[in-house]
């Protein structure tokens, strides 16, 4: 599952998907949508292959920020590591060099959709293609994400901004591979507590001990991807 | 006033860039691909193209 932008420009709406490098546009909302979908099922070309845009969350009156689903995600995952490799200027031999790979067959299969990567592998691999890009986890839910979000920005507006420390959290999955995760921590106005939160996911936890605190976080999104 | 690009001009600021048509399409979309790049380009069908699409598919066609 991907994350696109639905936006106003002009007239009309424009629809992205930078991480697939899908651009279009509609006259209305609703036609943006359907071309936002329509784009990347083109961009994959294969037949049988759908996909679903679902809003999750107004940034404002004019932007809708939606998930990109596919009826077939291994090939949604195959077009993000084929199209990302291409950005970061690499061939086929670079990726297999960075995975430790004899040849190039093994990965290619991933770009072309004929193997399906567990969450470990995907992970290996677009950290090979792509090391700038990160896996976020966000609730499915928009509701719960708003509630989330209100509480998040709740807990910013008690924050002395000059306390704020960010810290990247590696989690090691299983299998060896590494979650990329920023958690955020700072202490509360009345001084005596710390909290920390992700803003990918919105976990938040309240504690004395900074690094005690960033944990909980960590275990809440941990335990959210069955890991 | 909204900035746009014409279609035409960005086909043709395509081709120059070695990108053509495949003749696969869509509603809405073209497909065009490039004899050394293994991604594809979607462009939209309208006579007007919003300035953050073309953009967007410039960029992608230098790649």
């Amino acid at each position: 599952m991907l994350i696109g932008q639905i936006f106003r420009e002009g007239p009309g709406w424009s629809a992205h998907c930078a991480i697939l490098g899908a651009y279009t546009q509609g006259r209305s909302l609703k036609e943006a949508t359907a071309n936002l979908a329509e784009a990347i099922e083109l961009k994959v070309g294969e037949r049988n292959f759908k996909v679903t845009i679902t809003e999750i969350r107004h940034g404002s009156f004019d932007e809708h920020m939606v998930f990109v689903e596919a009826s077939e995600p291994a090939l949604l995952a195959a077009e993000v590591l084929k199209y990302q490799r291409e950005v970061h200027r690499l061939s086929l031999a670079d990726v297999a060099k960075k995975l430790g790979a004899a040849s190039i067959n093994a990965y290619a299969a991933y770009e072309q959709g004929k193997r399906e990567p567990s969450l470990s592998k995907f992970l290996e691999l677009l950290h090979a293609v792509a090391p700038d890009v990160a896996l976020v986890v966000e609730p499915r839910d928009a509701a719960k994400l708003r509630k989330r979000r209100e509480e998040w920005l709740r807990v910013v507006n008690g924050l002395r901004t000059q306390e704020f420390k960010a810290h990247g959290v590696t989690a090691e999955l299983k299998h060896g591979a590494v979650l990329k995760l920023l958690i955020r921590v700072g202490k509360t106005k009345t001084a005596t507590t710390s909290v920390a939160w992700s803003q990918a996911t919105g976990f938040i936890a309240q504690g004395i001990d900074p690094d005690a605190t960033s944990d909980v976080v960590l275990g809440r999104m941990r335990k959210a991807v069955g890991l | 006033m909204v900035e746009v690009v014409k279609r035409s001009e960005l086909e043709e600021r395509l081709k120059a860039l070695g990108w053509g048509p495949t003749g696969v399409s869509g509603k809405n979309h073209t497909v065009w691909t490039h004899p050394g790049r293994s991604h594809k380009l979607v462009v939209p069908v309208y006579d007007l193209i919003y300035d953050s699409n073309a953009e967007g598919i410039l960029t992608d066609a230098e790649r």
